[in-house]
Formats: C-alpha cells, sequence, structure tokens
C-alpha cells in the first residue's frame, strides 16, 4: 500500500483513538500528525507489518504518554472532549462516549491502550501483543481486568438508575 | 451479548459521536522530510569537525548499572600468545571505553601476560560482556524480507541461501506523474521461511557471503533480511556513539560516522539510492535505511541509529557498553573477563 493511501483511510481512526485515550482532540492532531510522520520515515519497513496502522497507533499512544507526563495534565478534572459536534451524534452516542471515557480514565496507562488498540483499533490478542512486545497472556490478563473493572462500572451503574 | 461486545458497541458509539477528522495535507509530511533532510546537511558541514572534537567529551548518557566489582583480571583466549606491546594497547582501549562508560574510578593495568582492571563495573566481569569484545559493523545490501523461521519436515540447511529473490527482490522506487517516488510493495519471500538463519559466528567467518539475519526485536513485527555480500565495514569507523531513547521507549545507539568514513558511506548509498542498506552488528540487522526514497536526488548523511543487540533488545547497561565499545575502537587482541 502506497503511504498517501494508508494516510488517508487511517489517520481519523487513529486520531479519533488518541482523542478518546487522551481527552483532548487538540493533543490527538498532534501526536497523530507525528506519528504518520515517522511511519513515513520508516515506510519502506512499517509497509511490510501486518498492521501498519497498530504501529502508528502504537507511536502515537506513546508520544500521548510522554505528553501527558510532561505537561502533568489532571485527567480527572479535564473537561470532556473538545471540539464541535457531529451533526448527526445521537443521545445514545454521546453517553456511550462519557461511559467510554470513564472507563479509560479508571485504567493504567497500559490498559488504556490495550483497550484502545483492542476495540477501536480492532487488533486480535496476537497482534496488540506483537505490537507492543510483550507476551499474549500479558494482553489477555490486562484485557480481562479492564472487562471486570467495565462490568462493575456498569452494575454500579444499574444499581443507581434502579434506585 | 457478551461484556466484549457490549463493550465493542460502547467504544463504536463513542466514537461515532466524535467529531469527523479531516488529515492535513500529507504534502506537509512530504515537505517536513525534505526540510529534515536538508538539516542535516548543513549540520553536517558546519559541526563535523567540532562533533570529532567534542566526541570522546560528549560520550554516553546513563550511568554504569551497578556498583564496582572490584579486581577483574582480562585474559587472552586459550593458546593466544600476546606480547607486552600488544597487551599495553589493549589497555589503553579498554582505559578509554571504561571511562566512556561512566566507570572513572577503574584503573587499568598491564601485569605479565594480562591485564587486571580495578574499581571495575560489574559489566566487565561478564564474560559475554560488549565491554571486552569489538562488535563488527558491515553494511550490507537488503536482498529481500523473510518472516521468522519456521521448522517444516522439509527444512533446508542456512547453506542454501539464493542469492536471487525473484519476483520479491527489492525494487527501486519508481518516479510518478506528480513528481514523486511511488515505493513498490513487496511481500516477503516465503522461501526463506523454512531456511533457519544464519549464526552470528558464520556471519562473522564469512562477511562476503549472503547471510540471512534476525531484525531488532525493539520492533516488534520484522522478521529477517536476506543481505548480499558485505559492501562496507564501519568497525573502525565510529566519531561518537550516543545512547538514547527511541519514540517506542527502547535504548538505541546514535552512531556519528568519522569524516572517512562518512565519505566512504555517502558514496556507497548513492550507489544505493532509493534501495535499501542494513547494518549487521554481530549477526543482527540493527539498522536498515532505505535511502531518502521521497527525493530526486541524493543528500549526504552520516548518522546511523542502531537498535536492538543481544537478544534482540538493548538494556541501558548493554546499549552503553557497546556505545562505548563502538567509540573505543576494536580491541587489537580479543581477550575476557575470567574467574
Amino acid at each position: 500500500m502506497e503511504f498517501d493511501e494508508f494516510y488517508r483511510e487511517h489517520y481519523s481512526r487513529i486520531q479519533r483513538a488518541m482523542a478518546l485515550g487522551f481527552r483532548d482532540s487538540g493533543l490527538a492532531d498532534e501526536i497523530t500528525q507525528e506519528a504518520f510522520y515517522r511511519a513515513l520515515l520508516r515506510w519502506r519497513r512499517v509497509s511490510k507489518l501486518e498492521r501498519p496502522d497498530a504501529w502508528t497507533m502504537v507511536v502515537a499512544f506513546n508520544l500521548g504518554r510522554d505528553n501527558s507526563r510532561r505537561s502533568r495534565r489532571h485527567k480527572s478534572k479535564a473537561p470532556l472532549l473538545v471540539g464541535p459536534e457531529s451533526e448527526n451524534v445521537g443521545q445514545q452516542d454521546v453517553e456511550d462516549r462519557m461511559l467510554v471515557i470513564e472507563l479509560l480514565d479508571s485504567l493504567t496507562h497500559r490498559q488504556r491502550e490495550v483497550l484502545v488498540l483492542r476495540y477501536v483499533g480492532q487488533l486480535s490478542v496476537p497482534e496488540i501483543a506483537r505490537s507492543l512486545n510483550c507476551a499474549e497472556g500479558t494482553i489477555k490478563s490486562t484485557l480481562h481486568m479492564a472487562l471486570e473493572k467495565a462490568s462493575r462500572r456498569a452494575k454500579g451503574a444499574e444499581h443507581v438508575d434502579d434506585r | 451479548m457478551s461484556m466484549t461486545d457490549e463493550l465493542q458497541e460502547l467504544f463504536d458509539g463513542a466514537l461515532a459521536s466524535l467529531p469527523p477528522s479531516t488529515p492535513p495535507p500529507i504534502s506537509g509530511l512530504h515537505d517536513r522530510l525534505r526540510k529534515r533532510r536538508v538539516k542535516r546537511r548543513l549540520a553536517l558541514v558546519g559541526a563535523s569537525v567540532a562533533v570529532v572534537v567534542l566526541g570522546l567529551g560528549i560520550g554516553l548518557t546513563g550511568v554504569p548499572s551497578s556498583q564496582p566489582a572490584g579486581a577483574v583480571v582480562l585474559r587472552v583466549a586459550p593458546g593466544t600468545e600476546a606480547s607486552h606491546r600488544e597487551l599495553s594497547a589493549d589497555a589503553k582501549v579498554m582505559r578509554t571505553r571504561l571511562e566512556l562508560f561512566g566507570a572513572t574510578q577503574a584503573k587499568v593495568a598491564v601485569s605479565g601476560n594480562k591485564i587486571i582492571v580495578t574499581g571495575a563495573p560489574a559489566e566487565l566481569s561478564d564474560p559475554n560482556s560488549p565491554l571486552t569484545q569489538s562488535p563488527s559493523l558491515l553494511v550490507r545490501p537488503v536482498l529481500c524480507y523473510s518472516g521468522p523461521y519456521v521448522e517444516s519436515s522439509s527444512t533446508a540447511s542456512a547453506g542454501s541461501l539464493p542469492s536471487d529473490c525473484g519476483p520479491y527482490a527489492i525494487q527501486k522506487d519508481t518516479p510518478t506523474s506528480g513528481g514523486g517516488f511511488s515505493t513498490p510493495s513487496i511481500g516477503l519471500d516465503p522461501a526463506l521461511a523454512s531456511i533457519p538463519s544464519t549464526t552470528p559466528a558464520d556471519d562473522l567467518a564469512n562477511p562476503d557471503a549472503v547471510a540471512l539475519l534476525p531484525g531488532s526485536t525493539s520492533q516488534p513485527g520484522f522478521g529477517r533480511y536476506l543481505v548480499g555480500p558485505t559492501e562496507l565495514s564501519l568497525s573502525s569507523s565510529v566519531a561518537t556513539a550516543q545512547v538514547i531513547k527511541d519514540q517506542n521507549g527502547m535504548w538505541t545507539i546514535k552512531v556519528q560516522l568519522g569524516t572517512t568514513a562518512a565519505a566512504q558511506w555517502n558514496k556507497l548509498a548513492e550507489r544505493y539510492f532509493h534501495l535499501d542498506l542494513a547494518v549487521d552488528m554481530n549477526g543482527q540487522i540493527v539498522d536498515e535505511a532505505a535511502i531518502q526514497p521521497t527525493q530526486n536526488t541524493y543528500t549526504p548523511f552520516d548518522v546511523l541509529i542502531l537498535q536492538g543487540g543481544s537478544g534482540g533488545v538493548f538494556s541501558q547497561a548493554s546499549a552503553n557498553a557497546v556505545a562505548a565499545a563502538l567509540q573505543s575502537g576494536p580491541l587489537p587482541i580479543p581477550v575476557q573477563a575470567t574467574t
């Protein structure tokens, strides 16, 4: 695949994944652009990977994490994503976004990364393991922990709704 | 619906709620790449002398990972004779290495047929430490790519490596009507999957033979490389070697070539303009450069980034040790720590 085509095809999804992961669309734009630039620098190799989009997403995540450490953002107090809403966004979608953000906030950086790669990047467990250079078992247990947290939150939310 | 499916629906909804993102024009990325090449060229012209003069002072980042190991005795390999002059030459290189490594308290002295290092870092007592090795840096053309080794019932021996990859051979970029270049998409050569990698010993003993070498696992997903005969050896040509972290958080070594080596490297790289060259360090590909695929004309450059090492990933200590060994130059006589 040519780089230009790869860029057009994957930019939006990666940018949105970063926006969701870091709750900052400005930061998401910066780190996505930088990640694609690094992919362009190494395109001959990156294009040979099974999932060059996964490689780019991981690079973007790491850039976002470095940036977060430097600026010491307080994620729990940061406003929801800033930016114009899509015209056709339903109430349910907005509620979903709030729930996802709440869930991601409760996770470690690595757990957040794994979850976003799985549910936004649509990577399989082996693909995530290869992208993050760790064992499949580690990814599975990370996903399991994240799912348990999500399940506890969902039950907590149901309990509140029932009162 | 399972929890996994529910989560997937949740994420799908969350994504759908985000404002659409239009990618900025791609010309911005290409312009940035072009400017990077020009900047590097200007930096080379202006700073090459300063780099050589300051090189030994710039040295390495990081500090030795452990307390001094006390005295370490270095001896030549059994059956090898070494004169006092040769051991003294080794001791001189070892002093430079240890200083670059950050072990400023270490003292190196020749005693009889051995070298004694007092106040040595713990790394030196490892018989396989890069501090007592002379890393080879061989520049080889990349012929084609292979996936990882897969053992099969009809496993071919490493002796049956092809020198021609047929339809899987690396090809030059082709110019496009828009004035840019298009990189041909080439798959992995399936015929190589059942061939084991060339061992480091074979690679070192036969630098002029074709070799099938693993890449660094600091970049997961990259398999193996079929490389052609060595075109250039850079083992004694490093001006400075600086340890830095890359964007994946992995320790890498940024190597600045000396003036003569830089000229030799650029002559070679220009010959391989729009093709791939790889750097083979002791039987592993630690750097692979597609030579300026987006440019119309070649721009000289002289910095290599080495990734991975023994086992595939540099620790900070091993990166520091390799960088010290590269920058100090090879040991005239190989030595090893003995108990």
